[in-house]
């Protein structure tokens, strides 16, 4: 295995690992979005973990001291990969804004907004919340789909 | 259009070179050894630049390197 499919491997099990308990109790309680500093620092923390011993166990790198580089096989392989992550990005995005518009109204009326006055709806500060947090979800997604995308190709190529 | 099925040496002019490894000739032409692998197994078909690059450091013709089946 590459290093750089080492790499695509932690970054997806790391996101995943550290983004899942996350996204679970924003979801259930919308104000506790300061976890997010505690996850970022949990995401640093691993991959730099992995980094090391990833280097430490690779002959290649601790010989040369620096990382393979990128060629034309992995930027091909990333590429694919970035399409597909944008490509499930924007159909996220969008379905957030379709039901945003949906919902922001019900949202509205629920709060003691006048059903017939648009202009006067209020949305709940959790509702809010909520709502970004689903967008942060599938920005999220996205990358989850970036390295799996990537993972895939190595395997494609290793296996046929 | 059907997709042209591209053959190459390179495997064997490796060993025609001394044995050159997959890591020297990677390291020779700038790319991975994961990538010599998947351009010997007919996986990857290169780049231009990188297909005259392998040719070169065989000092060998383009199309002694890489051939079309037909």
């Amino acid at each position: 295995m590459s290093f750089h499919e080492k790499s695509a491997w932690a970054s997806l099990l790391a996101i995943g690992v550290v983004f899942t308990p996350y996204l679970v109790v924003v979801l259930r309680q919308p104000l506790a979005f300061g976890i997010l500093i505690v996850a970022v620092i949990a995401l640093v923390l691993i991959l730099t973990g992995f980094h090391i011993v990833n280097a430490i166990s690779s002959k290649l790198i601790r010989e040369r001291g620096v990382t393979p580089p990128i060629d034309e096989l992995d930027r091909m392989i990333e590429l694919r990969a970035a399409k597909y992550a944008g490509f499930v990005l924007a159909c996220a995005v969008l379905t957030w804004c379709l039901f945003a518009l949906v919902f922001v109204s019900a949202w509205g009326v629920s709060a003691g907004g006048e059903p017939s006055n648009l202009a006067e709806f209020r949305v709940p500060v959790t509702q809010a919340l909520t709502a970004v947090h689903w967008l942060f979800a599938s920005f999220v997604l996205a990358n989850c789909v970036y390295y799996a995308s990537i993972v895939v190709g190595y395997r494609k190529l290793a296996h046929g | 259009m059907d997709k042209l099925l591209i053959q190459n040496r390179i495997r064997q002019l490796r060993f025609e070179a001394n044995e050159m490894t997959q890591q020297a000739l990677a390291d020779h032409v700038g790319i991975t050894r994961q990538t010599v692998i998947a351009l010997e197994q007919g996986k990857y078909y290169p780049s231009l630049e990188l297909a005259f690059r392998i040719a070169l450091l065989f000092a060998k013709p383009l199309e002694q390197v890489f051939q079309v089946e037909v």
